[in-house]
């Protein structure tokens, strides 16, 4: 607890819901300026867990710390250093946004009517913060909910699902606000089911499933295993396929029939990239047409059945 | 430590702006406005029909009226000795040449208080209160309230606080459109006119011993701040309703059954003694102090005084603060 | 975000101020009603203003007062005229259009001595002064509770016996009414026989006559007096004026009433 670069220590948290263990064992740190990514799918216990780091539910079994503070003793001075969005960013739809965060800003100490004009600002706000927050888009709340959590100079940010609901537009503008956040020596989490997202905002990322984190790191080290998955639309079908299995690259082989009677069958392997080129060139060569090539990244799932794959062979 | 007052500046902005209390001060303006209409009617038709302003006569005949009732053998016993109690009250008055219903804004005033103590005035605090936290719960922001750097506690204190100040509020508005809309029709004055209360009653009679004379004004003071009181109790209440249930409609459900309940129960008390244990039944505290009737055709409730119905409100309040306390401030929020 | 602050200073104290106010007047009523003053003094010499009487009648109306038992407060008129004294009243306006105006103070069961107390009261000694017309029906409930045993039939002697008390207590009544005003119109309904069907010896009929008889004499002693007779009404076909109990008029029975009274007013 005294490395001043841990912002959150999540120390074997455990969480039984009646008679039900939902979250089996989490343990994770978050450290000073960087983009934690918390991976899994929905029904995973990715809520339940975001929920107990900002006390809104009492973990049954361990310990969480945010800046060495225990959440579950000190509540108070433990939440002073952490912003949140769980779940939707949800205000009062009565109130207009400026009066939302007045309203939050009475709950915190020291924020003055500079600040909320700052985050206003961040958050690029300023053109309708005087309006009902329920002639809001769903952009413009998720905005609010941001500047809400950062109005108290939070040393981490807690942001459940940020881009859900968001158009591609808005989840590239997101990202980059994510992390230019992380540059000014913001700590933030971000959850997600997507692994795209976590692979493009973070740093390190933990992967949580049935209630347990199966790994914890850097987001690069977690993918580099991974051969990359390529499917190859081949015509005449059995020639091309002779020579990909030919080759000592080429892994594994998947025949996927895409429609009774077509010639247009798919093969798909995993290689490494950089092969790519050269079997196709090989290919042309032999006179096989290449119709389509793609690269496909491993989906979440696949990600999960390798990391415990990995595991047992390890 | 965040002090509580900015908390409460929070939720009184946020009750203004919800604008519950817009919507309940039009109910009091519309309802108000109409009992006045009627009252006028009805001075109007006791004035057809005795051809006097005389309060005197007026009086005896309601006396008349009384008497003949009693001589219905149909009539049960419990409402015979209401009548007597009545009729006893109504002589008092003629004895002492003071008149029990002298038409003035202020007279209207601590009538409709007499009669609202029942049901509507708590039915207003309800409507306020029933989703004081289930609102929060129902859009969400009960997850960005419980987040922020504050002990739950003083969420819910804060939010107590509030529903004190807007109890108060509710009454004082009462009184104030009562007096300004009724006063239209009956005149301001009435302020200073006698009024008799200290009225005790044991069994059927009705004891006079301690009856004295005070200014309207003091027993309008009076009545009003009883009638306070038994709005916050029930404002305690509706609150740990909010606190366990989350449907604001559900909720609303449940006080409205219990409240309602309670008008049809103050008239069983006489046979089901532990009744008068319910919180509803000993909403009418103001009846202590004319023993006038709680409302026509009821029997005054034997059995209580005011000290026990203050002590019966107040314990009611104080189990549903210490069960709206250890809940909220220990339950997860799981939605 | 002005006017939010703005409500707020103004609602929390002007709520704050009605708080502390409702605390005081709590405790303030609390005391008053637990540990009340004794009875002052003062307020049981209110002295009863004599003069209302001119300033509460309005000119040119008339007031009715109505006294007496059960046939005068209308019961067994189910039609809600309010028995004879309702019905003359609307028939007068109609003679005199103008407004005439009621006071019943009949009451159910009262019997000649009832209401001779109640006569003692200040208050109803005033109504009296201030009618115009006074309408009266006493007597029933003495003689049938005079007359009444245990068995279903009616015991005449003891009738006839206590005949001349009851009387006497009529006589008092109505020359108390002249005495305190004797410019009103005195009106005394006569009474009739229900049980004529099962009076084969007529000797109730008789009794009823004799009261009549001695109401009617009562009655000479003073000009603003009459008796309406009510006795031959009912003697022919009484079950169709009668009300369920058979005692008290029905709606026809008093109309019929009514129309006797109206014609010695015209």
């Amino acid at each position: 607890m005294k490395d001043e670069s841990i912002v959150l220590s999540v120390r074997d948290i455990k969480k039984k819901i009646k008679n039900k263990w939902i979250i089996k064992g989490i343990s994770f740190d978050v450290r000073a300026g960087e983009v934690f990514g918390f991976l899994g799918p929905n029904g995973s216990g990715k809520t339940t867990t975001i929920r107990m780091l900002v006390d809104l539910i009492k973990p049954t079994e361990g310990q969480i710390f945010i800046c060495g503070i225990p959440v579950g003793n000190k509540p108070d001075e433990a939440l002073q250093y952490v912003g949140c969005i769980v779940e939707n960013p949800e205000l009062y739809p009565y109130l207009s946004g400026w009066e939302n965060l007045e309203h939050f800003a009475r709950m915190l100490k020291n924020v003055t009517k500079q600040r909320i004009h700052e985050v206003v600002e961040i958050v690029g706000l300023n053109q309708r913060i005087h309006d009902k927050v329920r002639t809001y888009s769903l952009g413009m709340r998720q905005r609010l909910g941001i500047a809400q959590a950062l109005l108290g100079k939070p040393k981490l940010l807690i942001l459940d699902e940020p881009t859900n609901g968001l158009d591609p537009q808005g989840i590239k503008e997101m990202r980059v606000f994510i992390r230019s956040l992380a540059q000014e020596g913001l700590s933030v989490f971000v959850s997600s089911h997507l692994l795209s997202e976590i692979q493009l905002m973070c740093d390190r990322v933990a992967i949580i499933s049935h209630g347990n984190v199966t790994a914890v790191g850097h987001v690069a080290d977690l993918m580099r295993p991974a051969e990359t998955i390529v499917e190859w639309r081949l015509s005449p079908f059995e020639e091309g396929m002779a020579i990909l299995k030919a080759s000592g690259y080429v892994t594994s082989f998947e025949e996927l029939p895409i429609g009774e009677g077509s010639s247009n069958r798919i093969v798909r392997c995993k290689m490494p990239e950089d092969q790519i080129p050269i079997k196709n060139a090989e290919l042309v060569r032999s006179k096989v047409r290449v119709n389509a090539i793609t690269v496909k990244n491993p989906t979440l799932e696949e990600l999960f059945l390798r990391l415990t794959d990995g595991e047992t062979i390890d | 430590m965040i002090s509580l007052y900015p908390l409460i500046q929070n939720e009184t902005i946020k009750l203004l702006k919800k604008r519950r209390f817009l919507v309940i001060l039009v109910i009091v303006v519309v309802l108000v406005s109409v009992f006045t209409y009627a009252q006028t009617r009805i001075a109007e038709n006791t004035r057809k029909q005795l051809g006097t302003t005389d309060w005197r006569i007026t009086t005896q005949n309601q006396i008349a009226d009384n008497t003949n009732k009693l001589s219905n053998i149909r009539i049960p016993d419990e409402a015979k000795r209401a009548i007597k109690v009545e009729i006893t009250r109504l002589q008092y008055a003629l004895d002492k040449n003071i008149n029990p219903q002298t038409p003035s804004g202020v007279t209207f005033t601590r009538d409709f208080f007499g009669n609202a103590i029942g049901l509507f005035l708590p039915l207003l605090v309800v409507i306020l209160a029933i989703d004081l936290v289930s609102a929060e719960h129902s859009t969400g922001t009960i997850k960005i309230l419980l987040t922020r750097p504050v002990r739950r506690w003083k969420v819910l204190m804060s939010k107590l606080i509030t529903l004190l100040l807007f109890t108060s509020l509710i009454i004082l508005m009462t009184t104030l459109i009562c007096y300004a809309i009724s006063g239209l029709a009956f005149g301001y004055s009435g302020w200073s006119m006698p009024v008799i209360t200290g009225f005790q009653v044991t069994g059927d009679q009705l004891i006079t011993a301690n009856a004295h004379v005070i200014e309207q004004w003091r027993y309008l003071f009076m009545e009003i701040s009883l009638c306070w009181f038994s709005c916050f109790v029930v404002g305690c209440i509706s609150l740990m309703v909010s606190v366990l249930v989350r449907s604001t409609a559900a909720g609303m459900g449940i006080m409205l059954a219990a409240l309602i309940s309670g008008v049809i129960l103050v008239n069983m008390v006489a046979s089901w003694d532990s009744a008068k244990y319910f919180f509803m039944v000993n909403l009418q505290t103001n009846t202590f102090l004319s023993a006038a009737l709680p409302s026509a055709g009821s029997p005054p409730v034997p059995g209580l005084t005011l000290p026990f119905s203050l002590s019966v409100l107040a314990a009611w309040a104080l189990i549903s603060l210490v069960i709206s306390f250890s809940v909220f401030t220990k339950r997860d929020i799981l939605n | 975000m002005k006017s939010s602050i703005v409500l707020w200073r103004a609602a929390g104290s002007l709520a704050f101020v009605a708080t502390l106010l409702f605390m005081f007047g709590l405790i303030y009523a609390a005391q008053d009603i637990i540990y009340p003053k004794p009875s002052d003094a003062n307020a049981a010499s209110n002295p009863v203003p004599t003069n209302s009487a001119a300033e509460s009648l309005p000119k040119g109306e008339t007031m009715i007062l109505a006294l007496g038992d059960s046939l005068t407060r209308g019961t067994g008129d189910l039609s809600g005229d309010g028995g004879y004294v309702g019905k003359v009243r609307t028939h007068l306006e109609e003679l005199w259009k103008k407004p005439v105006n009621v006071v019943n103070q009949a009451v159910n069961g009262w019997r000649a001595d009832s209401l001779l107390q109640f006569m003692e009261e200040p208050d109803v000694q005033k109504l009296i002064r201030q009618a115009d017309i006074v309408m009266l029906t006493i007597g029933a409930n003495d003689l049938s509770q005079a007359g009444s045993t245990n068995q279903s039939d009616i015991n005449y002697a003891e009738i006839n016996k206590n005949l001349p008390v009851i009387e006497e207590k009529l006589n008092q009544i109505l020359t108390k009414i002249a005495a305190l005003n004797p410019n009103s119109k005195i009106v005394y309904v006569g009474l009739y026989n229900p049980y004529i069907k099962k009076d084969r010896n007529q000797e109730g009929s008789s009794i009823l006559q004799q009261w009549n008889l001695k109401a009617a004499q009562i009655a000479d002693g003073f000009p603003n007096m009459i008796v309406v007779p009510t006795f031959d009404l009912f003697q022919f076909d009484i079950q169709k004026y009668l009300y369920t109990d058979e005692f008290h008029p029905n709606s026809l029975g008093y109309d019929r009433i009514a129309a006797r009274v109206v014609q010695a007013l015209e």
